[in-house]
């Protein structure tokens, strides 16, 4: 393990009585990228990041969290990493503002401007008892709490699930600035979009185990590209073209999907054709995710334990 | 140690959720057990008053089995006659309810996975819980003492209550920290206690009635029974109480040993897999009736 590794797992296994929630999971995260850590609920994200906190022990395989084992050096790690978790329950009558202290004090103090500007950026207000607030609102003041504290590491388990998209979207600010500030994020989702503008390398999970990892530019030549192009002349041959999938037709305009691997040469051959127009998007990571879990609908059923 | 790191933030916490809570209890059970005194010394004047009246109660299997034994017909152990048996079991609840409401209950909700993400070691809850509810009862054994001495009654036994009082609520706060490790539920934790609790009583109970003028062996098994032992205003007995915390410190210690552990939010026992579709009395209209 080197310095420029936050997080290492490989091979790390966890049951919860009958339930298998990692199965071989390998995953690593590089100093200061926002890794996105993407699967669909009960795949295992939560039980992972629960592991890597020290709070639930793996049955087997090894984790390290900067350098340290999380089970055995928790409290030690604890000091320099911050973690909002996926569902934020609180003490109904305090306020939002005193846990957020509670929880600066608690992790060993926080920037008194930061927590000011952070709960401007959220627009929390931090005097209302916590009985109050709104599932978005108890996850500002866990997103407010860990943010407010100078830390190396972020572990964060679907932060945005409850927010509106004007505040996911000062949520997305405030990652880039940590991103600037050289802060390692772990950011666990199932909003792929959110996925694919903040983050700089993904792993894909499910059934407990890593099925993709890499950066997202790597990741998509796994995947199709989907051109439109309205051609000049009848697409001769385009069908039989290998890597084309999805072939309509609709007058002179033709749709498909092409292997990325394959998108060279059929450009080659629609320029033969002659084209009007073209237009070519690049694979979404929802493609990425559908193909994967398109794949075996079988053992999607049995999908990790229900956790929360 | 940093198993222990973050205890004084989550003690400080515990005793600002409970800041109505605590105190109110500490008023009821001092308040309490000083009326019932003062009323006892107004009611039973004379030594032949008192002699009848322990006389009464001794006779008696029901009162004995309910309240105990009144083993010195002395102003004092007539004064505490209900206070003992029934009053030690409200402290027992007390402490169990206090110790599961600041550990599982806290955990069950999922704030305990909030505040273990930050610098807290894996037996700090616990710790501020149980200082929480020991505490809380040791804060009525010693204001119990102090009221029961305002009404006149000698001193030496109103402390052997007190403390007797406090080392039951301390018993008690160990078997809720138990059984806090046991069930993933709050409420499970809270019935185990109590059950426990009801099981004490019913052998101090068996005890003290098949005894011929003393606590029978059975009586010897029960912490509540240990708690009546002590027998303050009657030639206290001291040493009982080191048996109240020897318990304490053995189930205490079981306690932690499993909280070190153990991983958040699992228990012992673990839960079983519920009914995967509704029971014929659910599924229809008429079914539940």
């Amino acid at each position: 393990m080197s310095a420029s590794t936050a997080i290492q797992v490989s091979g790390l296994e966890k049951s919860f009585g009958n339930t298998r929630a990692l199965d071989g999971l390998d995953l690593e995260v590089r100093t200061g990228e926002v890794h996105g850590f993407v699967g669909p609920n009960g795949a295992g994200k939560t039980t992972t990041i629960r592991i890597l906190l020290g709070l639930i022990a793996a049955d087997a395989g090894t984790a390290r969290l900067l350098g340290a084992d999380p089970w055995q050096e928790r409290v030690q790690l604890h000091r320099r990493l911050a973690y909002v978790p996926g569902e934020v329950s609180l003490w109904p009558n305090l306020t939002g503002g005193e846990i957020i202290d509670l929880l600066g004090r608690l992790r060993g103090g926080e920037d008194p401007r930061r927590r000011a500007a952070l709960l401007e950026r959220f627009e929390l207000d931090p005097t209302k008892k916590a009985r109050t607030y709104s599932k978005g609102n108890r996850q500002k003041v866990s997103l407010v709490a860990a943010l407010a504290s100078d830390v190396e590491l972020l572990l964060l388990d679907e932060p945005t699930s409850g927010l509106d998209p004007l505040m996911a979207e000062a949520f997305r600010d405030c990652i880039e600035d940590e991103r600037a500030s050289g802060r390692t994020v772990l950011l666990s989702s199932h909003i792929l979009a959110e996925v694919e503008a903040l983050c700089d390398r993904i792993t894909i999970i499910r059934n407990g185990r890593a099925v993709e990892t890499g950066a997202l530019d790597d990741l998509r030549h796994l995947t199709r590209t989907s051109i439109t192009a309205e051609l000049a002349g009848p697409p001769i041959g385009l069908a039989e073209m290998p890597g084309v999938h999805g072939l309509e037709l609709d007058g002179s305009v033709v749709h498909c999907q092409v292997d990325s691997a394959e998108v060279g040469r059929v450009l080659e051959r629609l320029t033969a054709i002659g084209v009007r127009s073209l237009v070519s998007q690049p694979p979404t990571l929802e493609e990425l995710f559908l193909r994967h879990y398109a794949d075996e609908p079988s053992e999607g059923t049995m999908a990790g334990p229900s956790v929360r | 140690m940093s198993a222990l790191a973050g205890t004084g933030s989550l003690l400080r916490l515990a005793l600002r959720r409970d800041r109505i809570l605590a105190p109110a209890w500490i008023a009821v059970f001092v308040l309490m057990v000083t009326y019932a005194a003062a009323a006892s010394i107004e009611l039973y004047p004379t030594l032949h008053s008192r002699v009848t009246a322990a006389q009464g109660v001794n006779g008696t299997a029901a009162l004995v089995a309910l309240y105990g034994r009144v083993y010195e017909p002395t102003i004092g152990a007539i004064s505490i006659m209900k206070m003992g048996g029934i009053g030690g079991a409200l402290i027992a609840v007390l402490a169990f309810m206090l110790v599961v409401r600041h550990t599982r209950a806290e955990e069950e909700s999922g704030r305990l996975e909030l505040v273990s993400a930050a610098v807290v070691g894996r037996t700090a809850p616990l710790t501020a819980a149980v200082l929480t509810a020991a505490g809380t009862t040791l804060v009525i054994g010693v204001l119990a003492a102090a009221g029961l001495t305002s009404t006149g009654l000698p001193a030496r036994g109103s402390v052997a209550f007190g403390l007797a009082w406090a080392a039951t609520g301390i018993a008690f706060t160990a078997v809720g920290a138990l059984a806090a490790q046991l069930t993933t539920g709050g409420r499970a934790a809270v019935g185990i206690s109590a059950a426990f609790l009801g099981l004490a009583y019913l052998l101090r109970a068996a005890g003290d009635t098949t005894g011929t003028d003393d606590a029978g062996w059975l009586s010897w098994l029960s912490p509540i029974g240990w708690s009546q032992q002590v027998r303050p205003y009657a030639h206290e007995r001291w040493g009982v109480l080191l048996l109240l915390l020897v318990f304490a410190v053995v189930v205490g210690a079981a306690a932690y040993a499993i909280a070190a552990r153990r991983d958040l939010g699992a228990g012992v026992w673990a839960d079983r897999p519920g009914a995967d579709t509704a029971a014929p009395y659910l599924s229809s209209t008429l079914g539940p009736a």
